[in-house]
């Protein structure tokens, strides 16, 4: 696999370095940077963006989601994947309204954690049946407040429905008979549409709209 | 007006008749009916109308039934005070009435109901001081025998003495004084020396002498009368001579002249009085005399001789205030019935007046037949001619019980008496027996009144009812004398006979009833009977229907049809109150006129209502007698009883039409007297609150002629339905709810005159918690509070239910922060612990490092699946489900296992407790974990079902099975039991060796 460049803004010495590591180990990657802070992940990778982000949530200073927050609007094709200790839901859904698309633990093994960035890499959004049911909640309550607010399709939400359920992608895509390329892509649409209504809720807050 | 009008009744009775004397009976007054003081030297009548008396000790107040004494209140014991009431009692213009004598000048307050001391007089004492007149400036004159005339006016409270132009000698002063007119005092203080009149107007004392021995000066209207050469010389106060009357010749000449008093009244009487001779009349029409003295042999005579005061009222009655024998009270209203005798003691010669029969020649003197023989009696001049029975006289009245006396076509005057019958002869005063059978001779001896009536057939025959039946008597031949024929004898007494129509007769017997008799031929023939056992006493044809006859019996007056044989029975039940009649006359109103043991009746035909009149009425007294009523040609009725007998016109009969007045003289409230106020006295409003609700009223009818007679109509508007007639002078009314009354009283006199009415407004405040706004209040009171408690509540609850929440949340935020801190660090510490196993693993690959990095996984996975459930108390089987799903995916997915997960769709209305998630989680892991491992399986199935409220869980593998659980047990079957149980659920293993186990557990919800 090959990916031009990635970058990993992890504090704890140890997991980056293990992270670093790992990924060079399996994959084929041009560049490979690590920040310790999200202020200085955010000044560099500004100025040179990189194909994949991993993020941890916990920095010291700002935390991970506003990085991304961030880097998403200057960079909107950068991939942010969030890296997390355990998988706290709120803590991805901010993430994946931020901008994130994709979430790891930490423990995960690394073959795991390759596969994830691969998987990233091809278009996919892993996604928790947790986290589906979030997307749904959010995706409901907006409904009726904003006229920009950017509504699910059928199929996108038949997907999120079953997601919620607790069925994978192989699965979801036998059971309503389509390529599981079409159940990652609509996956991603669902997270950009997440992503431009909690953008929009955001600018709405500070009055530009 | 209404003077006039009762004195033109009565100048109509006067018509044909002399002046009626009046009948003299005195009410007495004293102290045993309440008086305080039976030396009554002052009367005055108010201007409401009670009647008020002065006596030696007191003011006393009078309203027909009661008596209320006034003394002012001693305040301070040196100021003394004496309660003699000397000269007249005044009204002022605030009805307040005022008197004076020599220890002060006391007023009675209306307002206040009491006698107090305006003024107290000193350096008086001893000698006489009273009040004369009030004038119309309100200055009070009073003469004082020591000092002069003072005038004291009520408004300024000031004193002005006008003092005698000489100086008083005390030797000479003679014992009683008299004075005052309108405008002027009158006095003569000597004897001996004229007198003197003081002037209120010039405020001059003038002193005339032409007579000087004056004995004695008294008011006459607005003039004063001198007794001047053996009359009284009546002048006014610019000693002008009005008129003259002359002195009672039956008064010793030297006594004479001392007269008291002297008052005209509205009928031509002047009253006088003179000391120890009691009480005249002058009568100016026949120019005599009428004395009145007390003597214990009449009935209600004067109760001393010695008279001091003399007043009218309004209602005609004349109030004499005597010493030492309280007040005195005669009626001078025209008597409704003559009386004869006027008393008792008048006729020496009659030792009773027990009268039988009547009988009025055109002369107008009334045949009386008594016990005491015949009497001819001359109403003009009350005298009377006696005939009694001397045995040695055969021209005697024939018997001394003279029972039927009748004068015939013919002129004939039959007497019938107890020893014979006779014809008497008014010019000889002869008396002509008849000559009887021998048998009626008998039979009349055994009784002593044998004829009850003598009437005259329409052919000219004589009829006497008598005690053994009929007996008749014709003419002879000649038209000249008399003689008997037998009757019939043996039909027991008659009462009385009356020819209703030509030959038909109607009796009445005492013991047989109502006999019709048909005359023919001479002949009378019994026709019919009725009401055989009933007492009758008399008949009287009705003069409209000659059909009708009215009965007079025992037990009421019986109207009776001749031709239908009906009748009609009035008694006690329509007001006859004594039943008993006796005599029954018709008047020319066709009003009937009954006698009987009670008094005298009218009866109205038309209306059917008694007027009954008792011995109060002048009557001779309550019982009269059979026989005794007759109807004469001049159109006089009379009724004879056992004490004399009455005569009457009865279109005549005076009524007065003078009113009474209703009064409410005293208002208790919650027994307590309630004290007038203005607003009461003036405006008749009373305003009380809502516990003064018991009221009691004293009502009084101001009409002095029978005060008994008085009655009382009342109603409490808004709390009596009607109008309540009583003769109850105390009306009460308890527990009167709050509201608005009104108070209304009329009264009745003798004459059922009735008044105007009298009200009072009553208003009873409802307390304050009875009041609508009150009410309002306490509606929005409870509404707000009702509010208030229900919004504290619900907010209490919900505080409660917030606290709780609060409560829970925070546990749960607890809970979540010490597992996620636990995880944090502790994940932190294992993933670390991973990761450097791994790094070392490549280093140097070892299992030892491989289980280390394993386990380090597996701890952080557990604490994971510890952290998700404990997020929410309580979680949807649908997130269950969605969760087991994700972490068998975990453990099945680099396996080689064909695996299936059916979970029922739609469960999210099913919340599982936060336990029951934990332990079915765990469990469905452990067994697809041991699946995984221990079972070599190529298939696993794991489903859930629900079905009546129960979670039916499937795990099965087709695996090698085991056929001895103790393998199991320490693979975690123990852990997973204990988990089942933890939640009630139900664990079945079938297992087959070779062929798989599969795993059915069952969870209630």
């Amino acid at each position: 696999m090959e990916i031009p460049s990635i970058a990993i803004i992890e504090d704890d010495d140890k997991i980056r370095h293990y992270l670093t590591e790992q990924i060079h180990l399996a994959i084929n990657v041009a560049e490979l940077r690590t920040f310790k802070t999200a202020e200085t992940a955010l000044k560099e990778l500004t100025a040179t963006p990189c194909t994949i982000a991993l993020f941890d949530i916990q920095l010291p200073g700002m935390n991970g989601i506003e990085c991304i927050k961030r880097l998403k609007m200057v960079h909107p094709k950068m991939q942010m994947m969030v890296l997390t200790v355990h998988d706290n839901n709120d803590h991805i859904f901010d993430a994946l309204k931020a901008g994130a698309v994709s979430y790891l633990l930490k423990t995960t093994p690394s073959e795991k954690i390759i596969e994830a960035i691969q998987e990233v890499n091809n278009g996919g959004s892993p996604i928790s049946s947790q986290i589906a049911r979030k997307v749904i909640e959010a995706f409901s309550i907006k409904q009726k407040t904003n006229d920009s607010f950017q509504e699910l399709s059928k199929r996108e939400q038949e997907i999120l429905e079953l997601l919620s359920k607790g069925f994978r992608y192989k699965e979801i895509a036998a059971k309503i008979f389509i390529s599981i390329e079409t159940v990652r892509t609509h996956i991603r649409n669902i997270y950009e549409k997440l992503q431009v209504n909690s953008r929009i809720e955001a600018l709405k807050k500070t009055g530009f709209l | 007006m209404k003077l006039i009008i009762t004195l033109s009744f009565f100048a109509f009775a006067f018509y044909g008749n002399a002046q009626q004397p009046i009948i003299p009976r005195f009410d007495i007054l004293g102290v045993n009916e309440g008086l305080s003081q039976s030396s009554v030297y002052a009367i005055y009548q108010d201007k409401i109308g009670y009647m008020w008396f002065g006596t030696a000790d007191g003011l006393n107040r009078y309203d027909g039934k009661e008596v209320k004494v006034y003394k002012p209140v001693i305040k301070n014991p040196q100021n003394g005070f004496s309660n003699f009431i000397r000269g007249n009692i005044c009204e002022d213009n605030k009805r307040n009435l005022w008197y004076i004598n020599e220890t002060g000048i006391f007023c009675y307050n209306r307002l206040k109901d009491s006698v107090e001391v305006i003024q107290y007089l000193k350096d008086n004492s001893f000698l006489e001081e009273k009040l004369v007149f009030i004038d119309s400036l309100q200055t009070l004159w009073s003469f004082n025998i020591n000092k002069g005339v003072s005038a004291y006016n009520i408004i300024s409270g000031q004193t002005h003495l006008y003092p005698f132009p000489f100086k008083v000698n005390y030797n000479l002063i003679r014992g009683d004084i008299a004075y005052r007119t309108m405008n002027a005092i009158v006095f003569a203080l000597y004897f001996n020396d004229g007198y003197y009149i003081f002037d209120t107007d010039t405020k001059q004392y003038k002193h005339f002498t032409e007579d000087k021995s004056i004995p004695n000066i008294f008011s006459f209207k607005d003039e004063f009368a001198l007794v001047i050469n053996d009359s009284m010389v009546v002048k006014t106060t610019k000693n002008v001579t009005v008129k003259k009357i002359p002195l009672p010749a039956s008064v010793a000449k030297d006594e004479r002249k001392f007269i008291y008093n002297i008052l005209p009244d509205n009928y031509g009487r002047i009253w006088i009085s003179i000391p120890s001779n009691g009480l005249f009349y002058y009568s100016e029409k026949e120019k005599k005399y009428y004395q009145y003295k007390h003597d214990n042999s009449k009935l209600q005579s004067l109760s001393i001789d010695l008279v001091r005061t003399l007043f009218i009222d309004r209602n005609d009655n004349l109030w004499i205030g005597t010493d030492g024998g309280g007040v005195c009270k005669l009626d001078l209203k025209p008597a409704k019935f003559n009386l004869f005798p006027l008393n008792e003691g008048d006729y020496h010669f009659l030792n009773n007046y027990f009268t039988k029969c009547f009988y009025e020649d055109d002369k107008g003197k009334v045949y009386v037949g008594t016990l005491n023989g015949l009497n001819v009696f001359n109403p003009q001049d009350y005298s009377v001619k006696n005939y009694t029975y001397n045995a040695s006289d055969k021209y005697s009245v024939p018997g001394n019980y003279v029972s039927a006396i009748f004068k015939d076509s013919k002129n004939r005057i039959w007497v019938a008496g107890s020893l014979g019958v006779a014809l008497f002869s008014e010019a000889t005063g002869k008396f002509n027996r008849i000559k009887l059978p021998e048998k009626l001779e008998k039979l009349l001896l055994t009784t002593n009144y044998f004829i009850y009536r003598l009437i005259e057939t329409t052919d000219g025959s004589i009829v006497a009812a008598t005690m053994y039946g009929i007996v008749f008597f014709n003419a002879d031949k000649q038209q000249n004398i008399m003689y008997a024929d037998t009757g019939y004898l043996n039909m027991g007494p008659i009462t009385d006979i009356k020819e209703i129509s030509p030959n038909e007769f109607w009796f009445t017997s005492p013991t047989n009833g109502l006999y019709h008799f048909q005359k023919k031929q001479n002949k009378y023939i019994y026709k019919e009977q009725f009401f055989p056992n009933i007492d009758l006493r008399c008949i009287a044809p009705d003069e409209e229907d000659k059909q009708v006859i009215w009965i007079g019996s025992g037990v009421g007056l019986i109207r009776f049809d001749t031709r239908t044989k009906q009748y009609i029975l009035y008694d006690n039940k329509d007001g006859l109150n004594n039943s008993y009649i006796y005599g029954v006359l018709e008047d020319k109103q066709h009003n009937l006129w009954l006698s009987t043991n009670g008094g005298i009746f009218m009866f109205n035909k038309q209306t059917h209502q008694f007027i009954h009149y008792d011995a109060d009425y002048g009557l001779q007294s309550n019982e009269f007698n059979t026989g005794a009523y007759y109807k004469s040609n001049s159109g006089n009725f009379y009724f004879g009883g056992i004490k004399g007998f009455n005569w009457f016109k009865p279109e005549h009969i005076a009524r007065t039409t003078l009113q009474p007045v209703a009064a409410i003289s005293e208002i208790s409230i919650n027994e307590v007297v309630h004290n007038n106020d203005t607003l009461l006295f003036h405006q008749k409003k009373l305003t009380l609150s809502y516990d003064e609700n018991d009221l009691v009223f004293k009502v009084a009818s101001l009409d002095f002629t029978k005060p008994d007679a008085n009655r009382f109509q009342y109603q409490l508007q808004d709390w009596d339905d009607n109008f309540i007639i009583t003769d109850n002078n105390v009306i009460r009314y308890s527990k009167l709810p709050p509201g608005n009354y009104v108070f209304v009283l009329k009264t009745s006199n003798s004459d059922d005159v009735w008044s105007n009415e009298e009200k009072i407004y009553i208003t009873i405040t409802p307390p304050f918690w009875q009041t609508w706004w009150f009410y309002m209040l306490m509606i929005i009171v409870i509404i707000v509070v009702a509010i208030v408690s229900i919004r504290t509540f619900v907010k209490k609850k919900l505080k409660e239910q917030q606290r709780e929440l609060e409560k829970q949340k925070a546990l749960v935020e607890e809970r979540q922060r010490i597992s996620r801190e636990m995880h944090d660090d502790i994940g932190s510490g294992l993933t670390q612990i991973a990761l450097m196993s791994d790094a070392a693993i490549r280093k140097n690959k070892s299992t030892e490092l491989n289980d280390i990095a394993q386990t380090s996984r597996k701890l952080i996975s557990s604490m994971s699946e510890i952290v998700w459930s404990l997020q929410t108390e309580n979680k949807p089987l649908e997130q269950l489900f969605a969760y087991i799903r994700e972490q068998l995916f975990k453990l099945l997915e680099y396996t080689d296992i064909d695996y299936q997960i059916q979970f029922p769709d739609n469960t999210n209305h099913i919340i599982l407790k936060n336990k029951q998630s934990r332990n079915i989680l765990l469990i469905t892991k452990e067994l697809v974990n041991n699946a995984v491992k221990h079972s070599k399986a190529k298939h696993i199935s794991i489903s859930c079902n629900i079905k009546n409220q129960q979670l039916y869980f499937e795990v099965k593998d087709d695996g090698i099975g085991f056929t001895e659980f103790a393998s199991f047990e320490g693979n975690g079957l123990k852990n997973i039991k204990s988990r089942i149980d933890d939640i009630k659920g139900i664990l079945t293993i079938n297992s087959t060796k070779g062929y798989g186990t599969t795993f059915n557990y069952t969870i209630p919800l």
